[in-house]
C-alpha cells in the first residue's frame, strides 16, 4: 500500500463526497409532502387580477389502507389564490397550504370565459417555461367562472379533474362532437400560420345547486351535472366567441378528426329526423382554389356508415333504398360542415385549418395573404362540399318494423 | 528424539523447499487407477507433494526405535494404534502395524494386512523361505501377501508420518529400515444424497458429498471417457487436503488449464476446509461482488461444465465443486434448462435474468420514483401511494433501508437458527415484514410489497453467489437513488457495467457472449435453443474441439 495509492483513493472519495452537495437532494419530495393537484381553474377577478383555483386531491379520502374508501370525507378540496400574474398567484398558495403544490399530475385546466377573453398568453407561457407543469393538460373553457366546475363532484368519480379527461376522451371516441385540446396542441395552432384555435366548452347543467358535497351521492340523482357543450374559438391569445356543438362537429369532420359519431337523418328531405346511423372512417380531402378575388374550398368527404335505427318504408334489399339513405346521410354531414364553416367564418377564426391547406398549395401567394387570412379572406371564402357516405352495414334486418308490420297485414 | 526435532523444525519452515521423495503419500493419489489391485505400481505414480516437510530422516533398523519416534511425533496421540504381530513368513521377526484410528478402515486392515500376514506361512511357504535378504523378503510380503489396493515401501520417518496421516496402515519390521505402507483409507463418510441448495425438478438427483473420491467417481460415472483427466495435489500445510483438477482433454483450452494449474500450485496456506478457500485463491478478482468461479453441488452440472470446456476443482471435504472459467450469464443457467423442453427453459431463463435485475433495482426504483419522479406514476397509483404514506414518519429511503435490513436480519437468522426454533422465525418474520408493520404506522404497505418482491426475486437466480452481488449492490443503488433519483441509479449502473466489462475469469471476459459479442453463442445465453441446434461448445472450449455433434434437426421432426 504505497502512499500514492492511498492518495488516489482519498481523492476519489473526496470527489464522490463532492457529489453530495451537488446532488439533487433539494428536489427530493416525499409523497406525503405533496399536495397533488388534479385540476386547475383560471379566472379573472373584477379588479383584473388572476385568480387561480386548485382542485387538491386528498389521498386518504380516496384510497384507504383497509381497502374501502371513505364516503364521508370529500375526496378533493378546492381553493383559490389571486395575484397579478399567473405564477404570482400560484406562489401565494404557500400562504394557505401546508404542502407544496404538485402540478405533475394536473390533467385539466379550466379557463373561465372572462379570463379566456382577456387572453391566455401568460398562462401558455407558464406551461412552456416551467418543467413542473405538463403541456399535455387538457384545456376547457367555461361560461362564467372556472371555480364552480372544479367544485362540482361527478357521479361515480372520486377525482373530478381526472374524470373530465375521461369524459372528453370518450366523447372523442364515441360522441364525435369534441376532441381533447391540450395546451401543447393549442400552442401549436396559435403559434402556427393560422393563429387560431379552439377549446371545448364545459358547463354545469341542471336545475339545482352545484354538487359540492359528498352527501349528494346519497341520492339517486344529482341536481346538476358537468357537461361538454359549445366550442370556444381563440384567435391569437384570446377567445373570440362560441360556436354550437353541431358546428363543432362539422369542423371536426372537415379536419378528419372524428373517429365515430352518431347522426340522425330524416326519411325524406325536410322530414323529422327519426333514423340514425353511425358514421365511421370519415376522411376529408380539402382542395382550396382561387376563385376570382377570393378563395374557394372544395372538400370531398368520404365516410362509412352503419345503420342503427330505421323507421322508413322500403326494403333495404333494394340498392336504390340504400342509395337514398346514403344521400340523406350525406346531406346531414354536409349541413353540419357548412354550419361549422359559416360559424367560424362569422367569428373570423380559421380553426378548421383551411389556411394551412392554402399555404401548402400556394406557398408564395400565402405570404401575401397570411396577415389578412383570418380577417378578410377566410370569412369571404366560398365552400363546395361534396359528401359521399357509403352505407356498409344495415344491421340484422332489412325492413323497418313499420314496413314489416304492413307487409304482414297485406299477407292476411 | 531427532525425529521430533525435525518435525518441530519443519513446521516453521517454508514449503518451497525441495520435495524429497516420500513414497507413502502416493497411497491416496494412486487409488483412481488402482483398480488392478496390483502392488507393482507403487513407484509409477508421482506422489502429490505434501509441501510441509523439508527434511528426510531415515528409519532405523530397530522396530522399537521407529515406533517410538513415530509416537513421539504424534505426541502419544490416543488415536495412533499399534499392534504387534508376528508372521509365519518372517519367523522370529517382530512386526508392528500402525494406523490412525478413524481415518482407516480397520476391517480392511484386518482382512488385507493382518490376516494374510498371520496366515502367510501356510499360504505360500515356498516363496518366502530361503535365505534372501530381509529387504527382499519384505518386498515379497508387500507384493504377494498384503492385499490392499496399493502398497509402497517407506524409507523415511517423514514418509511414515505422511502415510499414516493419509490413512495407510504402516507395517514396521524389526531389523529393517524400510517400512511398508498399505493403503487402507476409510472411516465414516456421508452417503450420496439429494442436492439441498441447487435443486431441480427434472434431472439427476445426486449431490456431491464431502469425499473427493466419491465426488470424482460421481463425475466419472457420468462422463465415461478416457479424456476426463484428474490431476491431484495436496494443499494446506496442516490439513494436507487433496485438491483435484478435472478437465476434458481435447475439449478444454490448454492455456486455461495451464493457468488453473499455475494458480493452484501457487497456493500456500495453512488449511483448506472447503472449496471456498481454494476459490478465493484462484479467482481473478477479489474486490468485486461478482463471483468469477462457479460452485455446484451437482455432479451433472459439473459434468456439463467439463463438457463445455470448463475445468472443475474437487476439494476433499467439500461437497461444492468449483467450475471455471465462468461468465456472467453462466450464473443464470440452471442445469434444468437442458433437461426441460427448450421453450419453457428459455422462458424461465429470461425470468431469472429479469428477476436478478429486479432484485437489484426495485427498492431503488421505488425510492427514486416516489421521491423525485412522481410524474412517472399513473395518477391513481400516485394517489394510492400517497395515501399509504400519510402518517409514515420516515422518508422513503429510510423506510426502504429499515425494511431491507429487517429482511436481511431475518434471512440470516433463518439460516443460523437451530432447526427446532425454525418455525418461530417465520411467524416473527411475517409480523415484522407484514401488515403488522403497516398497521403500526412504521412503513407503508407498498414498501412491504416492494421488499417482499425484491426478496423473492433474489432467490430466483439458481446460483446463490451471484444473487449476493445483487444483494450488495442493491444497497448502493438505494442510497444513490435516495440522493440523486434516476440519475443516481443510472450512475451506479454505469459503474457496475464498467466494472463487469473489466472482469475476467481465467482470461475469459466476464460478459463474454455479449461483450465481446460472440456469434452463435447466444443460442444458449438468454434463451436455450433446441438441443440439436447446439452443435458447438461455448467459445471458451479449445479451438478445433468445439463441435459437439454433427448437428441438424432430427429427420422425423417436421415444421
Amino acid at each position: 500500500m504505497s502512499r500514492g495509492i492511498i492518495r488516489r483513493w482519498a481523492l476519489l472519495l473526496a470527489a464522490a463526497l463532492l457529489f453530495l452537495p451537488l446532488a439533487g437532494c433539494w428536489d427530493r419530495k416525499e409523497l406525503n409532502e405533496l399536495g397533488i393537484i388534479a385540476a386547475t381553474g383560471i379566472d379573472v377577478t373584477e379588479e383584473g387580477k388572476w385568480k387561480i383555483s386548485y382542485q387538491l386531491v386528498i389521498p386518504s379520502a380516496i384510497s384507504s389502507q383497509n381497502g374501502f374508501t371513505s364516503t364521508t370525507e370529500s375526496p378533493v378540496n378546492v381553493f383559490s389564490t389571486e395575484g397579478e400574474s399567473v405564477r404570482g398567484a400560484v406562489s401565494r398558495a404557500t400562504q394557505e397550504m401546508s404542502r407544496s403544490l404538485y402540478f405533475g399530475h394536473n390533467q385539466v385546466v379550466v379557463i373561465g370565459e372572462r379570463a379566456a377573453r382577456k387572453g391566455i398568453g401568460g398562462l401558455l407561457d407558464v406551461y412552456l417555461r416551467n418543467g413542473n407543469s405538463r403541456e399535455t393538460v387538457m384545456v376547457f373553457v367555461t361560461e362564467g367562472e372556472a371555480r364552480p366546475i372544479l367544485e362540482q363532484l361527478l357521479p361515480m368519480e372520486r377525482i373530478s379533474g381526472n374524470a373530465l379527461t375521461r369524459l372528453i376522451a370518450l366523447e372523442k371516441e364515441s360522441g364525435g362532437n369534441f376532441r381533447p385540446q391540450t395546451v401543447y396542441s393549442m400552442l401549436l395552432q396559435l403559434l402556427g400560420p393560422l393563429h387560431a384555435s379552439a377549446a371545448p366548452g364545459i358547463a354545469i347543467n341542471g336545475s339545482g345547486e352545484g354538487v359540492r358535497s359528498v352527501d349528494a351521492n346519497k341520492s339517486t340523482s344529482t341536481p346538476s351535472k358537468v357537461r361538454l357543450q359549445k366550442l370556444a374559438l381563440f384567435r391569437d391569445d384570446h377567445m373570440i366567441g362560441w360556436i354550437r356543438t353541431h358546428e363543432s362537429r362539422g369542423l371536426l369532420w372537415l379536419r378528419s378528426e372524428v373517429s365515430g359519431t352518431t347522426i340522425s337523418f330524416p326519411c325524406r328531405e325536410g322530414g323529422p329526423k327519426v333514423n340514425s346511423a353511425r358514421i365511421t372512417g370519415l376522411k376529408t380531402k380539402m382542395k382550396p382554389a382561387r376563385s376570382g378575388d377570393g378563395w374557394l374550398l372544395q372538400a370531398d368527404v368520404e365516410a362509412d356508415a352503419t345503420l342503427f335505427e330505421y323507421t322508413c318504408g322500403g326494403n333495404l334489399h333494394d340498392p336504390a333504398a340504400v342509395a337514398g339513405i346514403e344521400r340523406m346521410l350525406g346531406q346531414q354531414v354536409r349541413s353540419d360542415i357548412e354550419d361549422g364553416l359559416q360559424a367560424s367564418q362569422r367569428l373570423k377564426a380559421d380553426v378548421a385549418g383551411i389556411g394551412e391547406a392554402v399555404r401548402r398549395k400556394y406557398p408564395h401567394t400565402w405570404k401575401g395573404i397570411a396577415a389578412e387570412w383570418n380577417s378578410r379572406f377566410y370569412p369571404e371564402m366560398k365552400a363546395e362540399i361534396g359528401v359521399h357516405v357509403g352505407l356498409i352495414k344495415t344491421g340484422r334486418s332489412n325492413r323497418s318494423y313499420e314496413q314489416a308490420s304492413e307487409d304482414s297485414r297485406e299477407r292476411k | 528424539m531427532s525425529g521430533a526435532q525435525n518435525g518441530n523444525g519443519s513446521a516453521e519452515n517454508s514449503a518451497s523447499g525441495s520435495q524429497s521423495h516420500r513414497g507413502a503419500s502416493g497411497g491416496k493419489d494412486g487409488k483412481g487407477r488402482a483398480g488392478s489391485g496390483n502392488g507393482g505400481n507403487g513407484g509409477a505414480a508421482k506422489p502429490p507433494p505434501l509441501g510441509r516437510r523439508k527434511t528426510a530422516t531415515a528409519l532405523s533398523p530397530s522396530l522399537a526405535a521407529n515406533a517410538h519416534a513415530i509416537r513421539m511425533q504424534f505426541h502419544h496421540s490416543g488415536d495412533l494404534r499399534l499392534r504387534l504381530l508376528s508372521s509365519g513368513a518372517l519367523p522370529g521377526i517382530q512386526l508392528a502395524a500402525l494406523y490412525l484410528q478413524g481415518i482407516v478402515d480397520e476391517e480392511a486392515i484386518r482382512k488385507n494386512v493382518l490376516e494374510p500376514l498371520q496366515a502367510a506361512e501356510a499360504a505360500a511357504p515356498g516363496s518366502l523361505k530361503g535365505k534372501g535378504r530381509l529387504k527382499d523378503r519384505i518386498e515379497q510380503l508387500r507384493l504377494n501377501v498384503i492385499s490392499t489396493g496399493l502398497t509402497e515401501p517407506v524409507r523415511t520417518l517423514e514418509g511414515a508420518l505422511d502415510a499414516l496421516l493419509l490413512g495407510c496402515c504402516l507395517l514396521l519390521v524389526e531389523g529393517s529400515d524400510e517400512a511398508v505402507a498399505a493403503e487402507a483409507a476409510g472411516g465414516e463418510t456421508r452417503q450420496v444424497g439429494e442436492p439441498t441448495a441447487q435443486t431441480v425438478i427434472r434431472g439427476p438427483q445426486h449431490a456431491f458429498t464431502e469425499s473427493a473420491r466419491t465426488n470424482i467417481g460421481l463425475i466419472r460415472r457420468i462422463i465415461r471417457s478416457e479424456r476426463l483427466t484428474v490431476e491431484s495435489r495436496r494443499i494446506g500445510r496442516e490439513t494436507c487436503t487433496e485438491v483435484s483438477l478435472l478437465y476434458m482433454n481435447g475439449i478444454v483450452d490448454a492455456e486455461i488449464v495451464k493457468e488453473a494449474r499455475r494458480r493452484l500450485d501457487d497456493i500456500d496456506i495453512d488449511s483448506v476446509l472447503d472449496s471456498g478457500y481454494i476459490e478465493e485463491f484462484i479467482q481473478d478478482s477479489s474486490f468485486t461482488p461478482f463471483p468469477t468461479v462457479l460452485n455446484t453441488e451437482r455432479p451433472d452440472q459439473a459434468a456439463a461444465g467439463l463438457l463445455e470446456g470448463h475445468f472443475a476443482v474437487v476439494v476433499d471435504g467439500s461437497p461444492y465443486v468449483l467450475l471455471g472459467p465462468v461468465t456472467f450469464f453462466r450464473f443464470f443457467q440452471s442445469p434444468e434448462d437442458h433437461y426441460q423442453r427448450f421453450d419453457i427453459a428459455s422462458f424461465l431463463r429470461l425470468i431469472r435474468i429479469a428477476a436478478f435485475f429486479i432484485s437489484m433495482h426495485l427498492p431503488a426504483l421505488y425510492i427514486a420514483i416516489t421521491t423525485f419522479h412522481q410524474e412517472m406514476l399513473p395518477s391513481n397509483l400516485l394517489i394510492g401511494l400517497s395515501a399509504q404514506r400519510e402518517g409514515v414518519p420516515f422518508p422513503a429511503l429510510v423506510e426502504a433501508f429499515l425494511m431491507e435490513l429487517t429482511f436481511e436480519v431475518l434471512r440470516e437468522a433463518g439460516v443460523r437458527m437451530p432447526r427446532a426454533i425454525g418455525p418461530a422465525i417465520s411467524i416473527v418474520g411475517a409480523l415484522v415484514l407484514g401488515t403488522a408493520a403497516v398497521q403500526a404506522g412504521l412503513v407503508s404497505a407498498a414498501m412491504v410489497i416492494i421488499v417482499a418482491f425484491t426478496a423473492i426475486s433474489n432467490f430466483v437466480v439458481p446460483q446463490i453467489n451471484i444473487a449476493i452481488a445483487a444483494r450488495l449492490i442493491r444497497f448502493l443503488l438505494m442510497v444513490s437513488a435516495g440522493i440523486l433519483g434516476f440519475v443516481g441509479i443510472i450512475s451506479v449502473d454505469l459503474f457496475v457495467i464498467i466494472h463487469l466489462a473489466g472482469l475476467y475469469s481465467f482470461g475469459v471476459p466476464y460478459l463474454k457472449p455479449v461483450a465481446p459479442y460472440v456469434k452463435g453463442e447466444w443460442k444458449d445465453t438468454f434463451v436455450r435453443a433446441p438441443r440439436w441446434s447446439l452443435v458447438r461448445r461455448p467459445v471458451i472450449a479449445q479451438k478445433g474441439g468445439r463441435r459437439r455433434q454433427p448437428g441438424g434437426k432430427p429427420k422425423r421432426q417436421n415444421s
